[in-house]
């Protein structure tokens, strides 16, 4: 009598195991496409329109690429760097830090998403911080990084300001507005996101943006990918941006379109948000350049300079490594 | 027939009346607070981006339910396979460290190590190290359940009364023997509430595991939802996770129930 449940407990096991074998299967292969990953730097967004209006439009298998978007915010830039996703994306000062740390993350950036820097220091207009003059014994909400402290510190010595009477904190609040609520004067955010939602949710903000200063309008975000797939598969780069750039065209054109692809994606997102947001990167995500996804190596020389000279380098970095510019399809 | 069936019937309203005794002050207190959140939201004193009304909250759990299906399942899957791998591999070590001291020696510091690892820190390498999707998340939970059925069931095995063991040794029971009839079924109570721990952990570990880009379920869906602002869909979600953790915990208990018959009757909390 005593081993009955004993038995029952080793049938038990005996049905776990199942489970983990079943649970183990792994998925198949694709025949004739070239089967990408494609790394989203966040949750999916308004930067990512093009991509998936371009997935939605076939134009990744016209192009015989089956693309497939994997979302973390925790471990992109490594993940391409490793090849376990081909291509991604990250913002220009993330690319160059990449290869300036230690580790020297070999990731090259292949195209800008937007031409110019759309962030910048945003506070409730009750606070009355109307330049960079007024952060002066106001509290910031930060991330913890290096490298928006020296934007900051940039920002205020412009004007003569002292950076030493600002109190940072790091961001304990979710989000933006919460933060603003509970325990901070400003924050540096993306204006077509946050500020979006602000103008949605009727909180008035007075909005800084850094690319008032030259050396600060740097791409934010560019796509990436590693330079074994370009070394390896320069085919495979030139077909993803044409496709790429074929979805941000669309995108630009038909927004609506664009948002109700990144719904299909992600119907946990708002769609009235993403419209909005949309319509207000529209204008920016080709704006005087010459066609999407150009850079301008000036851009890339004189921020990296910048980082260098804050010590946000690990070590000296050749900044020309850091991009490729031979991959776009230049006819727009 | 029939007066079986109201005989059951019966039975299951004084089942009923017996839970209701033991948990209305817990429901009531939990009334309670909704109560005070919604009039504090409603009357503006905290503001619905720092707290959704619990109302819409509500709302959102059925509004949300078709897209949450899926996400619920996906997770559900990694949490619950990962849940039983790490149980049946747990159990396995702990009879071999107990069975040879070498062992123990050996994986004891080990074992400690991996769980103070912070999570956070340690499912983007864990992504890393076997690529996105499903297999990543499902070793996460692995890691987090594995600690506390291992530790539990090693210390359950080593406290088997001594002079039990003894008195088989002098009665020629060989190890086997005495492992079947003494030291498993002495040990059970501490597998189970190692179990239960594990079970707590497992839908948390799943989602920790989502956010490092380890396949998508209610973690990437808490994320979005967060970041699009839609934070009573946000909330819906984490409430899902209380449910889904207690859901498996309550399994764990009715399998403890099942397997340890000889224990009905006692004390089990």
């Amino acid at each position: 009598m005593k081993t009955q449940p004993l038995r029952r407990f080793a049938l038990m096991v005996l049905v776990l195991l199942c489970l983990i074998s079943s649970a183990c299967r792994r998925a198949d292969e694709h025949g004739g496409m070239d089967r990408v990953r494609f790394a989203l730097d966040w949750t999916p967004n308004t930067n990512h329109s093009g991509l998936y209006l371009a997935r939605e439009r076939g134009f990744y298998q016209d192009e015989s690429i089956d693309i497939e978007f994997v979302e973390s915010d925790m471990n992109f830039i490594e993940m391409v760097a490793s090849d376990a996703a081909a291509f991604g994306m990250a913002a220009q000062e993330q690319v160059l830090q990449a290869r300036a740390s230690m580790a020297n993350i070999p990731v090259v950036a292949i195209a800008a998403v937007i031409q110019h820097n759309t962030s910048g220091f945003a506070s409730p207009v009750d606070r009355g911080i109307k330049s960079p003059r007024d952060f002066e014994g106001k509290t910031y909400s930060g991330w913890g990084t290096e490298l928006e402290l020296s934007i900051l510190k940039t920002l205020m010595e412009q004007t003569g300001a002292d950076f030493d009477a600002v109190k940072i904190i790091n961001q304990s609040a979710g989000n933006f507005i919460a933060s603003m609520e509970t325990e901070a004067d400003f924050a540096w955010i993306y204006y077509g996101w946050d500020g979006m939602i602000c103008e949605q949710e009727d909180y008035p903000i007075h909005f800084i943006p850094i690319n008032a200063i030259e050396v600060l309008d740097f791409y934010s975000p560019v796509i990436i990918t590693n330079e074994k797939t370009i070394r390896e598969r320069p085919d495979l780069v030139r077909r993803f941006l044409k496709a790429t750039a074929q979805g941000y065209t669309d995108a630009i054109m038909h927004p609506e379109d664009a948002v109700v692809s990144l719904m299909r994606e992600a119907p946990e997102l708002d769609p009235v948000l993403l419209l909005q947001s949309q319509r207000y990167l529209n204008e920016r995500y080709i704006d005087n350049a010459p066609y999407w996804g150009a850079m301008d190596p000036r851009v890339w020389a004189r921020f990296s300079t910048w980082m260098q000279e804050h010590e946000l380098f690990d070590h000296p970095i050749d900044v020309e490594d850091a991009y490729d510019l031979s991959f776009l399809p230049k006819d727009g | 027939m029939q007066s079986s069936f109201s005989l059951g019937l019966l039975k299951l309203t004084k089942a009923a009346r017996r839970v209701w005794r033991r948990i209305w002050p817990a429901v009531l207190l939990v009334a309670v607070i909704i109560i005070l959140i919604q009039w504090l939201t409603d009357s503006g004193v905290i503001r619905h981006f720092v707290l959704p009304r619990p109302s819409d909250v509500a709302m959102a759990f059925v509004r949300e339910w078709p897209v949450m299906k899926h996400v619920i399942l996906s997770t559900m899957k990694a949490a619950l396979s990962g849940f039983w791998a790490a149980a049946a591999l747990a159990v396995l070590s702990a009879l071999l460290m107990d069975r040879f001291l070498w062992v123990s020696d050996a994986f004891y510091p080990l074992i400690v190590i991996t769980q103070t690892l912070p999570t956070l820190v340690i499912t983007p390498v864990i992504v890393l190290l076997f690529g996105y999707g499903d297999f990543a998340r499902f070793f996460t939970v692995i890691l987090v359940c594995f600690f506390p059925v291992t530790i539990s069931l090693l210390h359950g095995l080593r406290a088997v009364d001594a002079d039990l063991i003894r008195l088989m040794r002098t009665m020629g029971a060989r190890e086997r023997a005495i492992l079947y009839h003494v030291k498993i079924p002495a040990s059970a109570p501490a597998l189970f509430s190692g179990l239960k721990i594990a079970a707590t952990y497992s839908i948390m570990a799943a989602v920790l595991a989502e956010w490092a880009g380890g396949g998508e379920g209610l973690g990437i869906y808490m994320l979005r939802t967060k970041r699009a602002f839609r934070f009573d869909a946000m909330f819906a979600s984490i409430i899902w996770i209380v449910v889904l953790s207690l859901l498996l915990y309550q399994t764990v208990i009715g399998i403890e129930k099942v397997t340890t018959p000889w224990r009905r009757g006692q004390a089990r909390r």
